[in-house]
């Protein structure tokens, strides 16, 4: 960043690499973005030689490794920021009434999917949160977790975590799943094997096969990078992979007002989780 | 109040609370005729998390009004949730929207170093704008222990020139945490510590890629005579990245010395990625003998080592390596190919062009793009040449031939864009066409604007349009 020079990005060559991104992850960005572009891109630029974001740019259409550098390009410009039992509110909810409910109307076998997990918190936090509650005792519980960055992915299948992810986790919770290992913590093993992680792009039409079906849904923090037809899209996914029940949960600044009324909506106090 | 008006010179910047009604925005938005002296209106939305549509007609009226008054409109501080009620309005370049951290408080934007995507523009804001309160609050974060908090509160220190802050930011120098010893190395460096740069060799002998890369750029700004012979020697180092990070710092360094021992080190290095670097670190120095060489690696039995030869060349002009570079253009290795042409574009001249277009049937797509770029930067009309392939199948060659066109031959360039801009089927190649047509303005441009406005159905170039026409 302060180190490398930064290339400049020209306004036809934006439009362009904005498009190509759009076209393989439905992420959008505004023009105020641009400098992220420049700011994350022109390290990789500067290592392949390149003096441009145009020359890239034909790296991405033309390069026999095209495919990789797509993987490398994505895994740039995702935003992975997550933490900890973020938004708890919600997570408390599926513990105290969804999952109680699923398994009183019978089911044995409950399906998680967290469907943009980036560096993991969020499914190992709902699989700590099970465990606290015993529930993991009371049905199969399967948790599934997907990132379209396969950097993030590695990370979380390590387990291992920096302070940054542990924002206003109760200290009995860190002590008790995690073990100090320099400045680093790692995760309790069992918890680990409690959820399952592989790449997943939302918009890939494969992916639904993929994850298969489902009774939960978080999807936090990511529709956000989305316009309207892409939302409506995942959104068109989730119902089709939910069993009926279902529930969704979205991050608590998104909603499906003017994107979908697939979804039954319920406010809960805490947050609002949709229903199928 | 809802809505509160407030004067800093000429801007006015006027705060939105979140449920303000429409109402009282629609009566604001007249009030706001009243004022005098105005260059800048802001409506600072900072406040709000939602925002009904019916409000957004209040908001047209702002602007509308602002404009009665001569001033300019943004609207500032919009989260993702208005951003897209916008969206769904068609409104996101209708308005100018801005951030505007001067509306937060010190506090709220500290928090905002936890957020990648804002940080660095938090912290250049805080360092541009630096006040005891600031400073304060930054003191505040070096007592934390979040490595994220800490790595930007040295950073901003650094940037906003506080050396009363020195001896705070050394001790970090030991921290256990990669990120934070990182600030660390970078400010020193900034401030011209040589007192740290002992110990910021031991942090690039540590090896830790992301650490070397800093310590690489601090030693070279702290660096005296000495230096070069010290770094020299890390660069038979075994390991890599320390390697690596001697070649960073001894370009930057940039003298007689360093340019030496690089150039031996070329010979010895067999790592292909360090070898690499060696090129592009030599390829800046402006020596006799780089071309050599750089002539010399294209012949080298690694990819990367050649591609980043035949870049170096590019970026040296090596004029007196023409015919070497010019028989490269058909090399197998299609990037080989590209630089090589990228090279000519700098230092062809007309008598020289005919070669490339000799080549053209004969290369990969990337390296016939490089070809009509570079055509476009030899100062002689090569319009006869472009017209036959305006009609690739290809778009980027659609694209680049206009541009090659608009710098040889204005007429041309501006037939061609015309007839583009309304009938390619390509957005890509609508899109530069519209900027050559903005450019040269022909006769009817704005009518030409106003009905492709309509008619365009992609919404990148719908929305350069439209901030065309805005401008006019
Ligand atoms: C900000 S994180 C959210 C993490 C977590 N759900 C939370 O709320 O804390 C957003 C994640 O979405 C992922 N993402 C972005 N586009 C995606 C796509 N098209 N398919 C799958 N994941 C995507 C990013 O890689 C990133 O890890």
């Amino acid at each position: 960043m302060i180190t490398a020079a930064t290339i400049k990005i020209k306004d036809d060559e934006f439009v362009e690499l904005k498009d190509i991104i759009y076209k393989n992850a439905a992420i959008s960005f505004a023009d105020s973005k641009k400098y992220l572009l420049e700011n994350r891109l022109s390290k990789r630029l500067q290592e392949l030689n390149f003096t441009s974001f145009k020359d890239y740019i034909y790296y991405l259409k033309y390069d026999a490794k095209k495919r990789e550098e797509m993987e490398v390009l994505l895994n740039q410009v995702t935003i992975n920021e997550t933490y900890f039992l973020r938004e708890r509110a919600q997570m408390d909810h599926m513990i105290k009434t969804t999952i109680p409910a699923l398994i009183t109307a019978g089911k044995r076998n409950i399906r998680i999917w967290s469907a943009a997990c980036s560096s993991g918190e969020e499914p190992y936090s709902l699989a700590m949160l099970l465990n606290e509650a015993g529930l993991f005792a009371k049905a199969g519980i399967e948790i599934l977790a997907t990132d379209i960055n396969t950097e993030v992915l590695d990370f979380a299948q390590k387990g291992l975590y920096r302070t940054i992810s542990f924002r206003g986790v109760p200290p009995t919770i860190q002590d008790k799943y995690f073990r100090k290992d320099g400045f680093s913590f790692q995760l309790d093993s069992a918890i680990m094997s409690k959820v399952k992680f592989f790449q997943g792009n939302l918009f890939n039409p494969m992916l639904s096969a993929k994850v298969g079906r489902l009774d939960i849904i978080f999807c936090r923090n990511v529709l956000i990078y989305f316009d309207i037809p892409a939302k409506q899209k995942v959104i068109d996914l989730f119902h089709k992979s939910l069993n009926t029940p279902g529930a969704l949960y979205l991050g608590h600044s998104e909603t499906l007002n003017k994107i979908s009324d697939s979804f039954k909506m319920e406010n809960f106090g805490g947050g609002i989780i949709y229903r199928k | 109040m809802s809505v509160s008006f407030i004067r800093y010179g000429d801007v006015l910047k006027i705060m939105v609370d979140q449920d303000t009604p429409g109402k009282d925005l629609e009566e604001a938005s007249r009030k706001l005729l009243d004022e005098k002296g105005v260059a800048c209106v802001s409506l600072d939305l900072k406040n709000c998390y939602y925002i009904q549509s019916k409000a957004l007609a209040a908001l047209i009226a702002f602007k509308k009004n602002a404009a009665k008054i001569r001033a300019e409109f943004v609207v500032s501080n919009v989260c993702d949730n208005v951003y897209q009620v916008f969206e769904m309005a068609n409104l996101t370049s209708y308005f100018t929207i801005r951030e505007d951290f001067s509306s937060y408080p010190a506090e709220e934007l500290m928090e905002k170093f936890f957020q990648a995507d804002y940080a660095d523009r938090v912290s250049d804001f805080i360092a541009e704008h630096y006040s005891d309160e600031y400073r304060q609050q930054l003191q505040g974060l070096m007592e934390m222990n979040e490595p994220e908090l800490k790595y930007y509160a040295i950073l901003t220190m650094g940037k906003a020139h506080d050396y009363a802050s020195e001896d705070r930011i050394k001790q970090e120098l030991d921290s256990d945490l990669p990120m934070v010893v990182k600030a660390s190395v970078l400010v020193l460096g900034w401030f011209g510590d040589t007192s740290s740069k002992d110990k910021i060799y031991s942090i690039l002998e540590g090896g830790l890629e992301e650490l070397a890369e800093a310590a690489a750029a601090s030693i070279a700004l702290l660096s005296d005579d000495s230096d070069a012979q010290r770094l020299g020697k890390l660069l038979s180092d075994k390991s890599a990245v320390i390697r690596t990070a001697a070649v960073q710092a001894l370009t930057l360094i940039n003298d007689d010395n360093s340019f030496n021992l690089l150039k031996s080190a070329l010979d010895s290095e067999q790592d292909e990625n360090v070898k690499a670097s060696l090129i592009r670190a030599l390829s800046s120095f402006n020596r006799p003998g780089v071309s050599d060489i750089l002539i010399t690696g294209l012949d080298n039995s690694s990819i990367k080592v050649r591609e980043a030869s035949a870049s170096g060349l590019a970026k040296i002009k090596a004029k007196d390596k023409l015919a070497d570079i010019l028989r490269r253009v058909t090399d197998n290795d299609a990037w080989v190919g590209y630089f090589a042409v990228k090279a000519c574009g700098d230092i062809c001249a007309a008598s020289d062009a005919k070669k490339l277009m000799d080549s053209y049937d004969k290369v990969d797509e990337n390296v016939k793009l490089a070809i009509v770029e570079a055509l476009g930067k030899i100062p002689s009309d090569f319009s006869d040449f472009y017209m036959k392939i305006l009609n690739d199948n290809n778009e980027d060659i659609r694209k680049e031939v206009l541009a090659a066109l608009f710098n040889d031959n204005k007429d041309a360039a501006r037939d061609a864009a015309l007839t583009l801009f309304t009938d390619d089927s390509s957005w890509i190649v609508r899109y530069k066409a519209l900027e050559i047509v903005s450019i040269i303005r022909p006769e009817g441009y704005k009518t030409l604007l106003q009905q492709r406005l309509t008619a365009e159905d992609n919404k990148y170039v719908k929305e350069k349009i439209q901030s065309i026409l805005e401008e006019i």
